[in-house]
């Protein structure tokens, strides 16, 4: 019997090459009974590997090896030898063998990351050891541990003496003398010493075979991520690279044929594994309490606050039966809340929405919380759960025996930031940190870095990464190999063909750590005795060493803390509203039934808008014609992965439209799918259903759900589905019906969305629509000012702007600000124009907009040479950008500083880019301060001529990736009819079936996952954004003029299904409109 | 004093032509000269015809192939270098005084040569100045080359008309400026930030730049734009330094021979002859020879080439005036490396150079002199293989015995002191056997029991290993080995080394323990 207890993972980021599950379920095909995972400084890969060994049935002890920076430096090969090895600390490999132990490592973890003073590897010292010693077992090590380095160093003496040290640090009974057998003629010198000093000391000798990959397979991959490491190619790596194979999980009784001459030190893995009592199971962890009044308890005190909500929510609704019944569903959900201990939690997301408040920060809860009216009561979420009678046990049961997950809306930026920080004051350092987020190899990081490590020099890899495939729908064809042959590869040549084979084997795993968007972890006690915590690269934030899955998996709670831009762009709205039109606005207390936003909604005229802006919203909306705001909640749900796969939209649509029946599979399921007309849509009716056709319990039908959509409970699911069909027989369902019923839940129950997460979304949908159809230029300039966001690029945005008789004007010296602002229109003080922000000049620094800004406070610039002194940060970069997106045309005025302006000044077309360019050009001369304010003697005009319409065009998208002049295919318009080519606008004069050709710039392609390959792309043009469907074929045919052109032509015939219209292809070819480098939204 | 007169040939696609010498059949074909490693072969060099169909340069191979009809070509530096040398010689027969103003190998991402020939007062010789442009391009074309020629009083003018127009130009005397006006501004390479500059003035033309006011234009480019201006206006000033004058021209020697010569020794004495007229000529300049590629021409091309040269080259460790040191080194290097046909023609080709000064110390140890020792590393070369004379240098590897030899460079500092022998210093030593010694081994498992060595069966009383190791895993040269120390007692009480390769499937003895 052999238990491995050296190993590291592909989370020793670099230094491994297998993932903890992938170790682990190795272990169990080789019937150990237990193994130990170590990875370098952190705990990053233990919760993966706790589960796998759950999962598998085995023991998993927990350790990391940790760098200590005042033992030495690790071995390296003598000086003499050529190598490319740098120096590094050695490290202690420690197990832990309490809970005592593992809170200890945590806590030295902890110690050492956040000693540096920013994100880094970092190392411990002796003296934190020392402090965090209890509860640890520590191994002597292999070439990284201190036995070697000592050896190596000194001699046995040396080597004897560190290990004594060891025995000091962590007590002679905590000290194991591990020995590794890797065919090495030098490791065997130092095993030899090993056992002496074993012999000496008294100590156990411990077999380990220092793992760093599964199989000796995985040898490659390793030596690929050891280049990585050390910014090296295979070529040049040297000994770097492994000597051979054998660092893998190895059976026992191979392991025990190498120790056959020192038997206990293979008995003594099994002895030293009992020792490890400590399993992850118990973490210590406690969700904080919240501090009440005395007297109080958080029940009592989560109770009075409900209350209060309840009536502040309901009686201003003058609806007495919904009081009641808002009053009973909270008496019901604080029971349960009370039941299960959560008060606390809900107590503390109240304090955070508090906070925002208090702040001025719009905030909204999304998800499954919306369906709790104690949410609600709490200023939470902002959908009425009781009003729309949500369903509780979507959010919370008694059965299911885990924190409920309440995520909070953001405006992305500064306000979020705020709110973040507020949890590190309130919990403290050590008591509040970021979720991680684990950056693995995809496709194209791997193709890049495999690349790199066999030597390919950087143009190849620019081709080869750019031409990995990143659409969402993926053909049988899609391959890497396949991918890297249209890049001009031979995938037959052997070179290549161990590049895409590295490639492939290379996804999946860890590159480095991130941060999770916004998932805060909050802890009774200190965090870092649960979790190590170390510096994330955002300066003052701090992150846990685990994901939010991992969190999950270990019942660490988590308050999502997300940005939403739109959130942002409301918030802008509600200061530029009141500020210029001079009208309040109140977002809880908008026009419910707006007809100019409703008007907007049936004829899909959304860009910009929240959630419904898409091309697949934008064809459904004519058929769903929303008249209302559930109508809205029901658009926003439908366009999903699940209702889309489920075949559920198609007959919504129908029976929306009169065109077919509202049936239901069964009366009894009358009630719970009658607001959807029979077809479900949303996660509450699947839990409904389970509970009416089958007598589920609540927490069993949420169970069902989750179950579904997690691959990990294959066989739960499979035992709650046959119970499923056994409730529904009994309850007299016929077999399509429960066919029907059982499909409609496997769809959809993980992709698509709850009803009160559709409902929070709609309230923000909702919203914009009723700003941008009435408060326009305020509704866009937000939207420019918040960008990225949503699925349209600033060009689109602004275009359609116009289109909706919104002027928007180029950036100006003289008036623009850092970001988009609002002008009054001289001929109607009450319209406004949005003029452009300097944020929209590509590389213009904010230090020196201010400092332009600051510099016209007192009186305008007067001319280029003006300009260029009085705001000396100005670089000539900076002045050449300017003057080439006409930001400087306004200092025509005073252009020559008073000098006559040439006889054909106004033929010139007065003063011009070209004009400011030259200027340009003179001012941002290296004069010397003598010279610089010298006037230029013959300076009256330029010889330059005038932009050409297409010049200024590619210079305005160079610049600032926007035109505020016409669209470039208005230009062409002429041309355009000659051939044929109708405009976006036009195409609703076609019948359906009728050839059409139409053209434009391409905004989006798109190749979803729910297509069968199916390609679409909208096209824009002055008029308007056709859509055009590409089928597979015809993809085939004309990919690479697809994915690459940027103004198209295509041919086909024209489909019009209920106003939703559309051209599928049967030809497509370039456009040669316009060099102007428009932008795309691809692979959504 | 007659009006000077300069004629400038310009050969675009340099690498693409001169490769059509060889290959005259693919003459009106589409054509890609591809450079670099493979795998990663890339398209260097193209003609107009596969330009038209789509291929660029920089594309790879495989992309090149989709392209139908295209041949590929590898490129071939001989092949270009005897190209240019034809074509210096055909400008030389045009007049003394030539300029190279580009060669082909001097960029790596295209390649064209250029030529600036100084034809003042030839008129009576030789004809009109168009005579002359057009004699010149026949003969080019004779050599299967395509280039543009231009004339004119002004050389910058006669330069950049032969960038910008095929054919001939000739410019008349005072029409530069007109003649120049509708080039492009490529024709003036122009450094990345003037090409932006200009793009954001709208500038596109030669012509463009003359109209702006010089005054302007210096105030905002400074010097460059002076130049730029004189350059577009085709009057910038030009100091022809023809290759004679050229301190650094290399010394070339041609020689067609009557009869193929098959034998070494006469085609060295035919060699040494050229040799001491390089020599000669650069002892006059008071240079010596840093370097002579020989060029010789094949009577047939070997099956594993496609061109009938065969080329080398000697490069002495300091530059030497001794022509008989040269001709020793390129006879030891030929002999190493024997032409595999009869030679019908030979170039010498001398790159020359200062005199090296060397100051010796005074206290510094007698060394050889510098000549004779190239002549006698050549010698050692010659006898033990190229790749054996130097000293040994260690590789970063954990192959076995991974080294390589380095040129011998003593250097200053002090020798490393040995690596004290403590405690981890084994206390045997190892003594290699290089070659290892292919032996027989009896197996009991994977485990040696016994070696046949020596037409003896030695049994082997104790072993440790194996001690592995491999790498090379991504490269066809993988390599893998297993290594065992044993302990025999027959003949002697003795400890070997041995290893197996599993790839060869043979075990050999690699070392003896003292």
């Amino acid at each position: 019997m052999y238990v491995e207890l050296h190993a590291r993972s592909a989370f020793s980021f670099l230094e491994g090459a297998s993932l903890p599950e992938l170790l682990m379920v190795r272990a169990a095909g080789l019937e150990m009974p237990a193994m130990a995972l170590l990875d370098r400084n952190g705990l990053y890969g233990a919760p993966r590997f706790h589960l796998a060994a759950q999962r598998a049935g085995i023991r998993a002890h927990i350790g990391a090896e940790i760098a200590v920076l005042d033992l030495g430096e690790r071995l390296r090969p003598p000086a003499w030898l050529p190598h490319a090895i740098p120096p590094e600390p050695l490290r202690l490999s420690l197990l832990a063998e309490t809970q005592a132990g593992y809170q200890n490592l945590c806590r030295l973890i902890t110690r050492l990351k956040l000693r540096e003073p920013t994100k880094a590897e970092g190392a411990a010292l002796l003296a934190d050891v020392a402090e965090h010693s209890a509860g640890l077992v520590c191994l002597t090590g292999g070439d990284e541990g201190p036995l070697a380095s000592a050896l190596a160093r000194g001699g046995y003496e040396a080597a004897l003496h560190a290990v004594e040290q060891l025995t000091h640090l962590f007590g002679p009974r905590q000290v194991y003398v591990e020995l590794q057998r890797h065919f090495d003629r030098r490791q065997e010198h130092r095993n030899q010493a090993a056992v002496r000093i074993a012999r000496h000391l008294r100590l156990p000798l411990l077999a380990t075979n220092g793992v760093s990959h599964a199989t000796p397979y995985e040898r490659e991959v390793l030596d690929v991520l050891t280049t990585i490491r050390h910014h090296t190619t295979l070529a040049s790596a040297g000994r770097l690279l492994a000597l051979n194979a054998e660092r893998h999980l190895r059976p026992a009784r191979e392991i025990e044929a190498l120790f056959r001459d020192l038997p206990e030190a293979i008995a003594n893995t099994c002895e030293l594994s009992s020792r490890l009592t400590y399993q992850m199971s118990d973490l210590g962890y406690r969700f904080p309490a919240y501090p009440v009044p005395e007297g109080e308890s958080m029940q009592s005190f989560l109770a009075k606050r409900t209350t209060e909500g309840i009536a502040n929510r309901y009686q201003p609704k003058g609806d007495r039966p919904l009081f009641a019944r808002a009053q009973k569903q909270a008496a019901r959900e604080l029971e349960l809340i009370g039941k299960l201990g959560l008060a606390g939690y809900f107590l503390i997301v109240w304090d955070i929405v508090q906070f925002c408040n208090l702040e001025g920060i719009l905030v909204q809860g999304r998800g499954s919380a919306a369906n709790s009216v104690v949410c609600y009561a709490l200023g939470i979420t902002a959908v009425d759960p009781v009003g729309m009678d949500l369903l509780f046990e979507r959010f919370l049961s008694e059965e299911r025996g885990e924190w409920p997950d309440i995520d909070l809306d953001l405006p992305s930026g500064d306000d979020r930031e705020k709110a973040i920080q507020y949890v590190y004051a309130r919990y403290g350092q050590l008591g509040a940190a970021m979720t991680a987020n684990v950056i693995t190899y995809r496709g194209r990081s791997a193709a890049r870095e495999a690349g790199k490590a066999l030597g390919f020099d950087a143009e190849t890899l620019d081709r080869l990464t750019k031409l990995v495939g990143a659409w969402e729908w993926k053909d049988k064809d899609d391959s890497l190999g396949h991918n890297f042959q249209a890049a001009g590869l031979d995938i037959q040549h052997q070179r290549i063909a161990k590049y895409v084979e590295l490639c492939q084997r290379m996804q999946d795993l860890p590159r480095h750590l991130g941060q999770h968007s916004g998932g805060m972890v909050v802890c009774a006690g200190h965090l870092n005795a649960v979790v190590p915590i170390e510096w994330a690269s955002m300066p003052g934030r701090t992150v846990i060493q685990w994901d939010k899955e991992d969190c999950a998996d270990m019942k660490i709670i988590k308050i999502d803390l997300l940005g939403l831009g739109m959130m942002a762009v409301l918030k802008d709205c509600l200061d530029l509203v009141p500020r210029h039109y001079a009208e309040p606005l109140d977002l809880a207390q908008l026009p419910p039934n707006d007809p100019p936003t409703y008007r907007a909604l049936q004829q899909a005229d959304t860009v910009g808008m929240f959630q419904v802006e898409s091309r697949a919203q934008m064809s459904a909306l004519p058929r769903n014609h929303p008249t209302g705001f559930y109508d809205i909640v029901v658009q926003v749900a439908i366009i999903r992965p699940g209702p889309i796969a489920g075949n559920m939209m198609n007959p919504y649509m129908k029976r929306r439209q009169g065109l077919e029946p509202v049936t239901y599979y069964h009366p009894l399921l009358e009630p719970v799918l009658k607001r959807t007309l029979g077809v479900p849509l949303f996660q509450e009716q699947l839990i409904r259903m389970a509970m009416i056709v089958a007598s589920f319990t609540g927490g069993e039908a949420e169970e069902l759900r989750r179950a579904v959509g997690n691959r990990r409970s294959m066989a739960r699911m499979k035992e709650l589905e046959s119970r499923l069909r056994r409730g529904m027989t009994a309850n007299g369902l016929r077999p399509d019906a429960q066919e029907k019923i059982i499909q409609s839940i496997a769809s959809f129950a993980l992709y698509g969305f709850p009803e009160s997460h559709a409902a929070s979304f709609a309230l923000i949908a909702y919203a914009s629509a009723y700003l941008k159809c009435n408060y326009l230029a305020a509704f866009t300039a937000a939207l420019l000012n918040n960008q990225p966001m949503g699925f349209y690029s600033p060009a689109t945005l602004v275009k359609d702007a116009q289109r909706h008789g919104l002027r928007v004007k180029p950036v100006d010296v003289q008036r623009s600000a850092w970001p988009c602002t609002l002008e009054p229109e001289p001929a109607s003080p009450q319209r406004f124009a949005v003029r452009l922000g300097f944020c929209y000049a590509r590389g213009l620094r904010y230090r020196v907009a201010s400092a332009i800004i600051c510099a016209r406070q007192p009186r305008p610039f007067l001319s280029v040479p003006d300009l260029a002194l009085r705001v000396p940060d100005l670089g000539k970069p900076d002045l050449s950008l300017l003057a080439q997106i006409g930001a400087l045309n306004s200092l025509d005025a005073n252009a020559s500083g008073g000098a006559p302006r040439p006889p054909d000044f106004d033929k010139r077309g007065g003063f011009h880019r070209r004009d400011a360019l030259w200027q340009v050009e003179y001012a941002g001369r290296p004069a010397g301060p003598l010279l610089d304010a010298l006037p230029e003697p013959d300076a009256a005009h330029s010889p330059l001529r005038q932009m050409t319409i297409e010049e200024r065009l590619v210079a305005d998208f160079a610049g600032t990736g926007i035109t505020v002049g016409p669209h470039p295919m208005a230009y062409r318009r002429p041309v355009l009819r000659q051939m044929g080519v109708l405009a976006a606008g036009e195409l609703a004069r076609l019948r359906d079936g009728q050839p059409a050709r139409i053209a434009g710039a391409v905004i989006t392609r798109q190749r979803p996952g729910t297509a069968k390959g199916f390609v679409f792309l909208s096209l824009e043009d002055e008029t308007g954004i056709a859509n055009a469907i590409i089928t597979p074929a015809i993809y085939e045919e004309f990919r690479h003029t697809i994915l690459y052109e940027r103004f198209l032509l295509i041919e086909g015939k024209l489909q019009n299904q209920q106003n939703v219209i559309s051209v599928k292809a049967r030809s497509v070819r370039p456009l040669d409109v316009s060099a102007a480098r428009l932008l795309s939204h691809d692979f959504h | 004093m007659p009006a000077a007169l300069y004629l400038c040939l310009h050969v675009p696609d340099f690498a693409a032509q001169a490769a059509l010498g060889a290959h005259p059949e693919l003459r009106d074909q589409p054509l890609a000269i591809l450079s670099g490693q493979p795998p990663l072969e890339y398209v260097f060099g193209l003609n107009p015809a596969s330009r038209q169909l789509g291929v660029a340069t920089g594309m790879r191979r495989i992309q090149a192939e989709s392209f139908p009809g295209v041949a590929l070509l590898r490129r071939s530096r001989a092949q270009e270098d005897h190209a240019f040398a034809a074509l210096l010689a055909c400008a030389d027969g045009f007049s003394p005084r030539v300029q190279v103003l580009a060669t082909p190998d001097e960029d790596e991402s295209f390649s064209r040569a250029t030529l600036m020939l100084d034809i003042s007062a030839s008129e009576k010789l030789l004809g009109s100045p168009r005579q002359i442009a057009a004699a010149l391009s026949r003969q080019v074309h004779a050599l299967g080359l395509r280039a543009s020629a231009a004339v004119s009083g002004e050389a910058s003018a006669a330069l950049l008309a032969a960038r910008g127009r095929p054919g001939i130009t000739v410019i008349a005397y005072g029409e530069e400026a007109p003649a120049l006006a509708s080039l492009p501004l490529p024709v003036l390479e122009l450094t990345d930030a003037q090409a932006q500059t200009f793009a954001a003035w709208g500038i596109g033309t030669l012509g463009q730049i003359a109209a702006l006011p010089l005054k302007s234009l210096v105030a905002r480019l400074g010097e460059d734009g002076h130049r730029l201006h004189l350059l577009a206006r085709g009057v910038y000033p030009h100091l022809l330094v023809s290759e004679a004058d050229a301190a650094d021209a290399p010394l070339i020697e041609h020689l067609v021979l009557e009869h193929p010569v098959e034998l070494l020794e006469p085609l060295i004495f035919l060699l040494g002859r050229a040799l001491e007229q390089i020599t000669r000529r650069a002892i006059e300049s008071a240079l010596a020879i840093a370097s002579v590629e020989i060029s010789l021409q094949l009577e047939t091309s070997p099956p594993s080439s496609t061109t009938a040269q065969h080329c080398r080259a000697v490069r002495p460790a300091l530059p030497v005036q001794d022509f008989h040191i040269l001709l020793k080194l390129i006879q030891l290097d030929l002999e190493l490396h024997p032409p595999p046909s009869p030679i019908v023609a030979f170039t010498l080709c001398a790159q020359p150079a200062r005199r090296p000064r060397v100051q010796q110390g005074l206290f510094a140890p007698q060394s050889p002199e510098a000549g004779r020792l190239e002549v006698l590393l050549a010698r050692l070369r010659k006898l033990v293989g190229e790749d054996r004379v130097g000293s040994p240098e260690l590789l970063d590897s954990h192959a076995p015995d991974a080294f390589r030899m380095a040129p011998f460079q003593p250097g200053d500092a002090a020798p490393a002191a040995a690596p004290a022998l403590s405690a981890p210093t084994p206390a045997l030593a190892l003594r290699a056997l290089r070659p290892p010694l292919v032996v027989r081994v009896g197996l009991q498992g994977a485990a040696p029991r016994s070696i046949f060595l020596e037409g003896q069966q030695l049994p082997v009383v104790s072993h440790s290993g194996p001690w592995r190791s491999d790498g090379a895993w991504w490269t066809t040269s993988r390599w893998c080995r297993e290594e065992w120390d044993v302990a025999i007692d027959a003949p002697e009480p003795r400890c070997l080394r041995l290893a197996f390769d599993p790839g060869a499937n043979c075990w050999y003895l690699t070392g003896l323990y003292d």
